[in-house]
């Protein structure tokens, strides 16, 4: 039976599936993260909890007035309200939502495991959780997350859906990477004692699991310049900022009408590939990370621009 | 022992599966057998796995619920199969075939000459005004001189276990994935069952659909594309089911458009691409804003005239729904004589047409009775179930009947046949009917068995999965495997 390009619609759900798949596990991996996190600093201080929300770009909508419990109220915000459409269950409801309006050209099994991740944490991630309650549902939905992954990467046939499944998620993991770096360096600003600085940039690989990978690129020690530098520039490490932008530049060139696409992802790469040295200073860290987001955002609208919206359709058709 | 059939009773009706001695039916003894061997836990089980296989499989259908809007149900199964003798399979599906052959002849007449109502045959004012005739199609000739092809005829049986139809649906029937899931879940959930029959496969019907498809434009290899009116649509999963097992591209009418060519396009990211051929599953009066309902937001504007141009097949065809009208169907037996020089394999249930007169008559004088149908609904809405009704409803209908004559048949109060159904931890008869599915193109193929839909509430003979009905796994069985039980 015959393969037509892929539709636009389809190409926006799968790119959002990808994302929102992405998302779900990033946030699952932050929570049980930050939980351990919190065990190894002093209980005043800090502002731990609240940090999860600002990384999360979700500040607007969480109520910080009204948490006498940071921990729980922190938890419920990112992982089952319904309101927040940066929460968990949000995410996972969105990859539901796309997937179950692209089925006919996913492997059959991804809407299935979808559909059961969704049920999972429909029904496990309400009400008052113990940390280790918690902590044990959101390993089932990271290991979810990963079936997934492990799905598409050998099920799915190398195609216009898996050039758009790479280009959401790894647009995804970039954006997560820079914000986490962002916030929690941050945090680390605030910090007086060494070790628990350790502990935040510790933690900043964890969140990415990057921790084992870490070791065995730049050895034990952990310092600011040496995660930065791994986090941003290591090639080989599939969630570091330039091995993201290799991967969404590697999926545009499968993809029809990618001229301009390109050329804005090579210019992001010079962008990217600042020196460590000259980010030692936190404010120029902190400009250099916002400016990252912004050019993550603006290669998502050029990538919305010319393949799902349909503005972008009327002017090709205008070009023949 | 959760069943005993012993105590299995089925109320004055034909019984699929077990004779009123409490004995199985020809070809049910291993299946009975089966299932009277299952202890209380092990049933629960099974119906569990059942449940458990529809959950993970995502097999929905969507209702509208007034609360929560468009909501996703899990589909409504039964695990004891309905077995059909393959030797009378065999004369059903000849009987479809006849019946649907008629069906396209009497399409591609209305559209063309008239001749059924020049002779006489059938009364001219049953298509003037019909709600689902089209002028729009007059003169047009889709490949083959077919317009429906894709039908779905439901069947019930009689208290004498006669096999009648009850009506065509020849706009866009649905229920054909469910079918295939049903099979699907069947072979997860009593495999052991499937050693012991040899059970006609159904999965080869996406292959059919794909070909017949296929078959309406002179292209080598045809873009096709699944038309749906999207998510929130009761049968959206069958839609997306269809499109992937089909490789086919599944569409909403905003993926669509029509050039100044006259031709269909997809838009892609590669820009636009052509279309031959659309397997709509939206209704006549949606698909195109620039001729039918204007307010549409589902269809393609131009559709229709890239049809007519030849240029895009429809399938079904549009107009084709003219001959879905259930005063129509009154007309069938007919038709098959007057087209096709055969008498009708398979027979239609007695009608009454509320438009003459003294049939009218003795429809009012006995709604207590009947059951009333309006004529171009379908999904069992607006029905009169006349025994089962209040007097004061039954009064209202006959004033409606008044009014428009035009819009109702009558017929008499079918004791549809039962099979067991597992509800708790026992068997019990609930009423089903059967809509087997059949495709015409270049060619006609008929599937094996079909949708058994079934009414769960007890007593009640309403099957549509709208109003609380379920369904069952379909066999035709027979040949080697399976020994003698009657």
């Amino acid at each position: 039976m015959s393969l037509s390009p892929m539709l636009s619609r389809v190409a926006d759900r799968v790119y959002w599936l990808a994302r929102y798949l992405e998302r779900v596990e990033n946030t699952a991996r932050l929570i049980n993260v930050t939980t351990d996190l919190m065990l190894d600093l002093p209980t005043t201080g800090h502002d731990g909890w609240s940090t999860l929300v600002d990384i999360t770009g979700s500040s607007a909508q969480f109520d910080r007035a009204d948490a006498p419990n940071q921990e729980q109220a922190v938890c419920r915000f990112l992982l089952s309200d319904r309101d927040n459409p940066g929460s968990l269950i949000s995410s996972l409801s969105g990859a539901r939502e796309n997937a179950r309006t692209i089925r006919e050209i996913m492997p059959s099994e991804t809407w299935e495991l979808i559909n059961a991740a969704h049920l999972y944490a429909r029904d496990n991630l309400s009400g008052q959780l113990s940390r280790s309650a918690r902590a044990d549902h959101l390993r089932r939905l990271i290991g979810f997350g990963q079936q997934l992954s492990g799905l598409l990467e050998n099920s799915l046939s190398r195609g216009d859906a898996y050039e758009f499944r790479r280009l959401g998620s790894n647009l995804e993991r970039a954006d997560m990477t820079t914000r986490i770096i962002d916030v929690r360096a941050a945090s680390e600003v605030q910090t007086d004692s060494p070790a628990s600085r350790q502990g935040y940039w510790r933690s900043i690989l964890r969140s990415l699991s990057a921790d084992s990978a870490y070791r065995r690129q730049m050895q034990a020690t952990i310092s600011r310049d040496s995660v930065l530098d791994f986090l941003l520039h290591d090639a080989s490490y599939p969630r570091s900022l330039e091995y993201c932008v290799g991967q969404i530049g590697l999926a545009l060139k499968q993809l029809p009408r990618n001229r301009r696409a390109l050329a804005y992802c090579r210019e992001l790469s010079k962008h990217f590939s600042r020196d460590v040295e000259r980010l030692a200073r936190d404010s120029a860290l902190s400009q250099y990370l916002d400016r990252c987001q912004v050019y993550l955002g603006q290669l998502h609208e050029l990538i919305a621009l010319t393949y799902f919206s349909l503005d972008g359709h009327r002017r090709s058709r205008q070009q023949q | 022992m959760a069943i005993d059939w012993k105590d299995y009773k089925s109320p004055d009706c034909y019984d699929e599966l077990i004779l009123p001695s409490g004995r199985a039916r020809a070809g049910a003894g291993t299946l009975c057998r089966t299932f009277a061997g299952m202890n209380r836990d092990e049933l629960k089980e099974r119906k569990a796995a059942a449940e458990l296989a529809i959950r993970t499989m995502g097999i929905t259908f969507t209702v509208y619920n007034d609360v929560e809007g468009s909501i996703d149900r899990e589909w409504p199964f039964d695990i004891i199969p309905r077995i059909i003798q393959a030797s009378e399979w065999d004369e059903i599906e000849a009987g479809l075939k006849q019946r649907v052959k008629a069906l396209n002849q009497f399409i591609d007449d209305v559209y063309h000459d008239q001749q059924i109502m020049n002779d006489g045959v059938v009364d001219p004012a049953v298509i003037a005004n019909s709600k689902d005739y089209r002028p729009e199609c007059r003169g047009i000739s889709p490949p083959h001189g077919v317009w429906s092809h894709v039908c779905g005829s439901d069947l019930v049986r009689d208290e004498n276990g006669d096999v009648y139809v009850l009506e065509d649906n020849l706009r866009v029937p649905s229920g054909v994935a469910y079918m295939l899931e049903n099979r699907h879940v069947m072979k997860r959930v009593l495999p052991e069952l499937f050693a012991e029959y040899l059970i006609r496969p159904v999965d080869d019907y996406p292959t059919q659909l794909y070909e017949t498809l296929c078959s309406l434009t002179p292209e080598a290899q045809p873009n096709i594309a699944v038309l749906t009116p999207g998510i929130y649509n009761s049968a959206y999963f069958e839609h997306a089911y269809l499109a992937q097992e089909m490789g086919a591209l599944l569409v909403e009418g905003s993926d669509l458009t029509v050039g100044r060519d006259r031709k269909v396009y997809a838009r892609t990211i590669s820009g636009l691409t052509r279309i031959h051929a659309i397997y709509r599953r939206i209704d006549d009066l949606f698909i195109d804003p620039k001729v039918f309902r204007a307010d549409s937001m589902l269809g393609v504007p131009g559709l229709m005239s890239a049809w007519q141009a030849g240029n895009v097949a429809l399938a079904n065809a549009p107009g084709c729904g003219v001959a879905d009208d259930k005063l129509v169907y009154t007309y069938v037996p007919d038709m098959i004589r007057y087209y096709l020089n055969e008498e009708p394999i398979l027979a239609n249930v007695p009608s009454y047409r509320c438009n003459i007169k003294e049939e009218r008559d003795y429809v009012l004088g006995n709604l207590d009775k009947l059951v009333v149908k309006p004529v171009s609904e379908s999904g069992g809405y607006g029905m009169l179930i006349g025994p089962k009704a209040k007097a004061r409803e039954r009064q209202e209908f006959a004033e409606k009947i008044r009014r428009n004559p035009r819009n109702f048949i009558a017929q008499p109060m079918l004791s549809l046949s039962t099979a067991p159904a597992v509800i708790g931890a026992r068997a019990e008869p609930r009423h089903l009917d059967l809509r087997p599915f059949i495709l015409s193109g270049a060619d006609t193929a008929v599937t094996a068995g079909g949708l058994t839909r079934v009414a769960m509430v007890k007593g009640s003979i309403v099957v549509n999965s709208s109003q609380g009905g379920g369904s069952k796994d379909t066999w035709i069985v027979g040949g080697t495997t399976e020994g003698d039980e009657a």
